[in-house]
């Protein structure tokens, strides 16, 4: 049983496929290199004015309301209480977020590797109930480059991955 | 003996696939007071149970308490996992090789069924009790020869027989109503197909003026995701379909 989860691990860990480059003297590559931040407003959950939107994310329909994410910043709320009306009405602060998914008046939805658990039974003011921390593995929901090939490597202790930007890396240390 | 065959097995799946997509289908259906989804699926929610997957995994949270999620089961499915899907007792989980087929009879402890090598995650997937309705777009990141309708006989799940393929350009996210299939075609506009007889579907109409990415049929609305905003039809009568309205970015 103990081995199994030796194995189970080394699962988790290649099944992100990033590897660490043996050949240190690899020179000067194009990669990704992560962006940090420290900022606290990053795992706070609120309601905002409505937006526009910049990096579309998928849909979700639940009764009067059209939701959408917002790549890494949140969900916009779309009253379709009156379709010949719709109009964009609000927006929920989450930053990291990604995906969405309503039981009853409780959103579900990633803040970046947390999963929280929001309250929308009042829309214009949405409040966070729940969050397990790191529900999700670092390598799982957002905390890799958005495309194959050679990264700087994570530093947690720099802070919240915020994003990824594409620059030179001298001698880069890790391969997705 | 079994244990070595698992790791590299397990091992051989995963250094298989190490890439990502960003355009994914899959339906949600809706059921006990949950929504309805999308593309890009990760989360979904059958009755009391938050399905997650993530890289590698399938989470099972027990929402029974909505506000109190309590993490019940992990469970490695395979690698590069991107999207997830119910159907009735089943959750259809795709990655770029192929779908894994997960039965949720014992909601809490999801049991693999089978998979299904034909359906990938990068092609989008719709399916009603014996049909699968996937389109298949060339350039995509699995790379399909052609673009296309598909249509599927999946009264096997795990055997799924091609019926049909029919030419669509460009096609992207599909939504379901009854006997009609609305087929986003991107910037070509958006496919209405009459599907009563599955196994040949004949074009309707082709809506234009927008680029369509995803629909979601709901009740006798169709909300599209076009690549400037979303966009309002009214499917009363699929016959005569209205716009409602279109909301910008």
């Amino acid at each position: 049983m103990k081995k199994l989860s030796y194995y189970m691990v080394a699962i988790f860990l290649l099944s992100s496929c990033v590897k660490n480059n043996n050949s240190k003297d690899v020179g000067k590559k194009l990669g990704y290199i992560p962006v940090y931040s420290t900022s606290a407003d990053l795992f706070i959950i609120k309601s905002k004015p409505a937006t526009a939107v910049i990096n579309a994310g998928k849909i979700y329909v639940k009764d009067n309301y059209i939701f959408q994410v917002e790549l890494g910043e949140g969900i916009h709320i779309i009253n379709n209480q009156t379709p010949a009306n719709a109009t964009r009405f609000g927006f929920i602060q989450i930053k990291g977020c990604s995906e969405l998914s309503i039981k009853n008046s409780f959103l579900y939805s990633n803040n970046f590797n947390d999963l929280v658990v929001i309250d929308i039974s009042n829309i214009n003011q949405v409040t966070e109930v729940k969050r397990i921390q790191e529900a999700f593995y670092k390598n799982g929901l957002g905390s890799l480059p958005p495309n194959r090939g050679y990264f700087e490597c994570v530093d947690a202790s720099k802070g919240q991955v915020i994003k990824w930007i594409k620059d030179s890396i001298v001698n880069p240390t890790c391969l997705l | 003996m079994i244990k070595y065959t698992f790791i590299y097995t397990a091992l051989i799946i995963l250094l298989f696939s190490c890439s990502k997509d960003t355009l994914n289908r899959a339906e949600s259906s809706s059921s006990g007071g949950s929504g309805v989804g999308g593309s890009l699926a990760k989360f979904t929610i059958v009755d009391n149970y938050l399905y997650v997957v993530e890289t590698a995994t399938l989470k099972t949270f027990d929402i029974s308490n909505a506000a109190n999620p309590i993490l019940k089961n992990s469970i490695v499915v395979g690698s590069n996992i991107e999207t997830i899907f119910p159907y009735k007792n089943n959750l259809f989980i795709g990655s770029q090789n192929g779908m894994f087929i997960y039965n949720i009879t014992n909601a809490e402890a999801p049991q693999y069924a089978g998979s299904a090598s034909h359906v990938r995650s990068c092609d989008p997937v719709i399916a009603n009790d014996s049909i699968a309705f996937v389109t298949l777009r060339a350039g995509s990141n699995c790379g399909s020869p052609r673009d296309g309708l598909y249509v599927y006989d999946v009264k096997s799940l795990t055997n799924p027989i091609l019926l049909n393929t029919k030419d669509l350009a460009t096609p992207y996210g599909l939504g379901l109503k009854n006997n009609t299939l609305f087929v986003c075609g991107g910037s070509n506009g958006l496919y209405v197909l009459n599907v009563a007889n599955p196994a040949n579907p004949s074009v309707l109409q082709t809506l234009t003026g927008n680029n369509y990415l995803d629909v979601i049929p709901y009740n006798n609305m169709l909300i599209c995701y076009v690549t400037d905003g979303i966009v309002l039809y009214d499917i009363t009568n699929t016959n005569s379909i209205q716009l409602i309205k279109k909301i910008t970015n």
